[in-house]
């Protein structure tokens, strides 16, 4: 598995814990444990009954419980040295979203736009576009970056959202730990163990946007050491809307089935399989060229189907009390089919990872990894890849060692990755972490980092219409963007700072301050136009090229507070304040600035409430503001800020039973989110309600 | 539930049927559907499907199970005890961590006819009443001082505090891997005239008080 988020997590009980309770898998089973304490709570027969049966194990079974525990996710929070936040099992109940995207608006520092009904930006810091390419997500350690164009294709990222145990979000950099590309933050999405999601599950979600949504589970004992869970899952949501207010023909549906199983090989030996398939169809809006001679361009409507699967297994193997590995092994299948560029991608990674606490101070974790990606990407007139065919290894090691000066009051992480990448050659990306808790509920931690962005394929060799129209004489004239072989990683180098303050139980508060300084990114450069042949017909092209000619800094406060007001009512809200300041570093090109800076907002806010009614009512509320995205009137549009009010009414019944109404996007009939001309077309997304029904068995 | 699985394998094939006309990728997905209906065939027609203890524990309540098992494999100096039945007495110093676990637990059961009684919030002169101590993270500061104070007593001292062990407490808890683990201090064990048994040394880690 790739690194958990437990590197940065000081122990809570005892320096263990840190990097091998939190780091190989522990920490998955502990954030939604929440909801089973909620569950626990609501029915006490259930925890005596616990205490009896765990009342006859013996010390041999007791050591072999995976522990979850309980309203300890402030604690390690507490005690990390980055800026993280945890979306437990209840918030994402309590959301009332529908998809991981729509989750994430919650995540404090993080900027989600839905560009139209299947398609995102989502990014920490800045540089948010459909392509956003400086975070890093994972699911249940497999990496869901896309090679091709880099960024995160969401719509391919669907889970049963009742089987998701946590998702642990990093802003700022992760690189060392997870890879390149972990730049500006990682997403991290944890499912729960099998035996957490034992009996059947069968949820329907019905509404005016979320046409239907239909999930069958059922989680089983197998054997004496194992548990499994099968799922099927289908959704069909409706499109959005066009300013206009008319249909803006992006629906999609998609069916996703999948497994997930955990092995007790032995009491040192523990196993994880788990694989999952979709397939699916949307439609998008795409400004493209169709044809040179006559030139036809114009928006499409355009299918994509996409299916895929993976599968997935990681051993985990316990030497001694102060030292575990875990090895990972991983295929990923996708392909996406539609007129304008088709992909199909096979990769195979494999990494391995060990812990080691040395004497009383020193936790070190270090790893080995190889991924292997195979794809062909067929292209048309528009949009093409060169080559069509590649197959491209990328070699990675890391180690970190979190070493404790004062017990529970000090420590250092020092830790470096070395890559090998196949475009970039060889890079090193090293981090530097402090953390120092001056009493008890207090904490201040700092960080200095210097992460990569690799470049896709696409950086590497596309050729992209961006617009065509006749020229000089008649002949057919066409800006096309390409990629460039000799492109370079875009370099950062990342100061962070964060102050924490935990009054009991209640209330917390965490700030987060940055500065970042970025070299070598990516821009679009023009260049003398040539006559071009292939493709045909014969035509003026006016190039731009991919060049590491910008530069600049990005500077920013995130800040987060959740209060248990009562203990039937708690609330909890975020502010994000961010200021960028890119310059071109060669060409004095302004294109490639304005539209870097123009799609992020300087101003966020966000506030959650979430009521316990009496007769099993939960009621919760969730209000997002995002300020104005200024828009370069080029590429992008202007955005102007808005919020979003989101409200939900969940009854419980036979403690198995939940019917629940939500309301999303209540203040407009609709609004856009994000307007970009860039390959996708934006829509805007409308008012909706839903009701959902769920019923455990 | 059965009813319910059989119904999710009609819609499963349902759907595919539907999907076979649309593409090779639905196709593909097609098979998988068909693939997914032995599973759920196979769950409906595997009598016993039996369900997992809810995994749902608490770090406390297994550490509260851990407390009650200590109490099998410790054996304590006869002066301990007054009489033959008198009981267990756990303790609980500093903050509870363990809510009503511990209460739950040992509910009930007894060892070789002693029953269990539970004290939580004790002062520190009350302390020596204990048989087994927990010695809650919160009262770190003076850990070193309340171990002192315990000297000469046959009090098992169980902590988790890190180097509660090495400091000079009896049993220290500690994490492997999402799973709870304990080392013993044999140096402390012997001190307090306890007889740790065989199978408890064998589980354990054994360390040593830490060099002053």
């Amino acid at each position: 598995m790739r690194a958990q988020l437990g590197l940065f997590i000081a122990p809570i009980s005892s320096r263990f814990r840190d990097l091998m309770g939190d780091r190989m898998h522990g920490n998955m089973a502990r954030g939604g444990l929440a909801v089973v304490t909620v569950v626990m709570m609501a029915i006490p027969c259930w925890a005596q009954q616990a205490s009896k049966e765990l009342a006859k194990k013996s010390l041999e079974d007791l050591m072999n419980i995976e522990v979850t525990s309980v309203s300890k996710t402030p604690q390690p929070l507490a005690r990390s040295a980055a800026a993280i936040y945890v979306i437990t099992q209840e918030d994402i109940q309590r959301s009332g979203a529908t998809s991981v995207p729509e989750l994430l608006r919650m995540v404090p520092g993080l900027d989600v736009a839905q560009i139209d009904s299947s398609t995102w930006a989502i990014s920490s810091r800045g540089f948010n576009s459909q392509y956003a390419n400086k975070m890093l997500v994972l699911v249940d350690g497999r990496i869901v970056y896309s090679p091709s164009f880099s960024g995160v294709v969401w719509d391919e990222q669907d889970l049963v959202l009742e089987d998701i145990e946590r998702i642990e979000v990093i802003r700022g950099p992760g690189a060392t730990l997870w890879g390149s590309n972990a730049v500006n933050g990682v997403i991290n999405i944890i499912t729960k163990k099998a035996q957490d999601t034992q009996g059947g599950l069968l949820s329907v979600k019905a509404g005016n946007e979320e046409d239907i949504e239909t999930t069958t589970q059922y989680g089983g004992k197998a054997a004496d050491k194992g548990y499994y869970r099968i799922f099927a899952k289908y959704f069909d949501r409706e499109a959005s809307a066009t300013a206009a207010g008319e249909d803006a023909e992006d629906g999609w549906h998609m069916t996703h089935a999948g497994f997930r199983s955990d092995w007790e090989l032995s009491k040192r030996d523990s196993l994880t399989v788990q694989g999952d398939f979709f397939s699916g169809r949307e439609n998008h809006t795409i400004p493209f060229v169709v044809s040179l001679q006559p030139i036809v361009s114009g928006q499409f409507d355009v299918p994509f189907e996409a299916a895929g699967g993976n599968l997935l297994g990681r051993w985990n193997h316990v030497f001694s009390p102060r030292s575990a590995a875990t090895l990972q092994v991983y295929f990923d299948d996708s392909d996406r089919d539609q007129s304008i560029v088709s992909e199909h991608r096979h990769s195979t990674d494999i990494d391995f990872q060990d812990h080691i606490a040395l004497g009383n101070r020193h936790d070190l974790v270090w790893g080995i990894g190889y991924r292997y990606e195979e794809d062909r990407l067929p292209g048309s007139l528009s949009l093409s890849f060169s080559p069509v065919n590649s197959s491209l290894s990328r070699y990675s090691s890391f180690v970190q060692d979190d070493i404790s000066l004062v017990p529970n009051r000090l420590r250092v992480m020092l830790g470096t990755r070395l890559e090998h990448d196949p475009y970039t050659g060889f890079n090193v990306q090293p981090d530097f972490r402090v953390f120092w808790s001056p009493t008890k509920n207090q904490s201040i931690w700092g960080a200095v980092s210097r992460p990569e962005r690799t470049p896709s394929r696409a950086d590497i060799g596309v050729r992209f219409i961006l617009s065509a129209f006749p020229g000089p004489g008649g002949i057919p004239t066409a800006v096309t963007s390409y990629g460039n072989p000799g492109l370079d990683n875009e370099h950062v180098v990342s100061f962070q700072m964060g102050y924490r303050f935990q009054l009991r139980d209640s209330l917390s508060l965490d700030i987060t301050a940055y500065h970042s300084r970025y070299s070598q990114l990516s821009t679009a450069e023009p260049q003398a136009p040539f006559i071009e042949t292939d493709p045909m017909p014969p035509h003026l092209s006016i190039p731009v090229v991919s060049a590491n000619a910008m530069g600049g800094t990005t500077d920013g406060v995130e800040l987060e507070s959740s209060w248990q007001v009562k203990n039937w009512w708690k609330v909890a809200g975020g502010y994000t304040w961010l200021h960028m300041d890119i310059h071109d570093q060669v060409t004095g090109n302004p294109s490639n600035v304005a539209y870097v800076q123009s799609t992020n907002p300087q101003h966020q806010v966000n506030f959650r409430s979430y009521v316990n009614l009496p007769k099993n009512l939960q009621w919760d509320t969730m209000m997002y503001y995002v300020g104005l995205l200024p828009g370069n009137l080029v590429s992008t549009y202007a955005v102007a800020s808005y919020t979003r009010l989101d409200t939900r009414v969940a009854w419980r019944f036979k403690e198995r039973g939940e019917v629940s109404f939500t309301g999303q996007n209540l203040l407009q009939p609709r609004h856009i989110e994000f307007a970009s001309s860039q390959v996708s077309g934006s829509s805007l997304v409308k008012r909706s309600f839903y009701v959902g029904f769920s019923w455990h068995f | 539930m059965r009813a319910t699985l059989l119904k999710a394998i009609s819609v499963l094939v349902g759907q595919s049927q539907l999907g076979e006309r649309r593409s090779r990728l639905s196709r593909n997905l097609f098979r998988l559907r068909i693939a997914a209906v032995p599973v759920l065939l196979t769950v409906i027609v595997v009598p016993n499907v039996t369900k997992a203890q809810s995994s749902g524990l608490t770090e406390y309540q297994v550490k509260a199970a851990f407390l009650y098992n200590f109490a099998k494999f410790v054996e304590w100096p006869p002066d301990a005890f007054p009489n033959n039945t008198t009981p267990f007495t756990i303790c609980v110093l500093g903050d509870n961590p363990f809510g009503s676990s511990l209460n739950e637990i040992v509910q009930g059961q007894t060892i070789n006819a002693r029953g269990f009684v539970i004290r939580t919030n004790i002062q520190k002169q009350d302390v020596k009443a204990c048989h087994i101590l927990f010695i809650s993270d919160s009262e770190k500061k003076q850990l070193l001082e309340d171990l002192k104070s315990l000297r000469g007593t046959s009090v098992l001292t169980v902590g988790e505090t890190p180097d509660f062990a090495e400091q000079g407490g009896q049993i220290q808890f500690f994490w492997v891997n999402g799973k709870i683990r304990f080392a013993v201090n044999t140096d402390a064990a012997e001190r307090a005239h306890l007889k740790m048994s065989s199978k408890l040394l064998a589980l354990a880690k054994i360390v040593h008080d830490e060099k002053q």
